[in-house]
């Protein structure tokens, strides 16, 4: 992990495209402004890590699977 | 000149499928950073009656990995993305219109388990371009394990007799 020391108003460069600079320190958080193209997913780690989790639960769906869904019929 | 390619499944086995079939994914699926080619499978509609309800995301170069997907508002009737979803200039999509959205199907782990869809982050499909990506929602409104409850009308029929009542379900 790259580890930089930032004062309010700094910034940092992620490659070419990317942007990230700390708008105000407060005590116990501080508030970032990102500049990126819009097709750049940005996401809050918890809700990244969240949406990983809950993919690796998907890809691995019990055999009887198909069970479970039979009771699903487009009426 | 459509090219055929050999995909193995372990849900479904080895399978040959024409090439254009493939879906490319610009951005990996979260947790599969490896993975970007996809095909969809149909679920076996005749024979649980499914009827097309239900499709399989199978990686191309992982048998292993397949994503259950449905279609959000057959069990969630105003399910809609954020407005500034769109533009999507990474699939190259121009308006809510031109999007095919599906969202992954899970299992809960209660007992007895119930089926869960993750409308946090579903995956958006450019069809004529056969690209897609997994789009994440960032906001509280948005629950990756929505519990489905029963099949889609009886679901609808729930939900209004809930409503009448003023109950507030769990959703």
């Amino acid at each position: 992990m790259l580890v930089l020391t930032r004062k309010s108003g700094q910034g940092v460069w992620i490659g070419d495209d990317v942007r990230v600079v700390v708008l105000e320190v407060k005590e116990g958080s501080i508030r970032l402004g990102i500049e990126a193209a819009k097709e750049t997913p940005i996401y809050r780690d918890e809700v990244y890590r969240k949406i990983q989790e809950q993919n690796l639960a998907s890809a691995v769906l019990p055999e009887d699977i198909t069970e479970t869904l039979a009771g699903f019929k487009r009426k | 000149m459509a090219e055929n390619i050999k995909i193995n499944s372990t849900r479904f086995g080895d399978i040959e499928i024409p090439e254009s079939k493939v879906i490319s994914f610009p951005e990996p699926i979260a947790g599969f950073p490896k993975i970007r080619e996809y095909v969809i499978l149909d679920h076996d509609g005749e024979r649980e009656g499914g009827e097309g309800l239900f499709k399989w995301l199978q990686a191309v170069t992982d048998p292993a990995i397949a994503f259950l997907l449905t279609v959000p508002v057959l069990f969630k009737q105003d399910y809609t993305l954020p407005e500034k979803t769109f533009p999507m200039p990474q699939l190259g999509l121009e308006k809510a219109e031109d999007a095919v959205v599906m969202v992954m199907v899970c299992v809960t782990k209660d007992t007895p388990r119930a089926l869960s869809l993750n409308l946090k982050a579903p995956v958006v499909f450019n069809h004529e371009q056969m690209l897609a990506t997994q789009l994440i929602i960032d906001s509280d409104e948005y629950l990756c394990d929505f519990i489905v409850k029963g099949p889609p009308d009886e679901e609808h029929k729930a939900d209004s007799a809930r409503e009448k009542s003023g109950a507030s379900g769990h959703r």
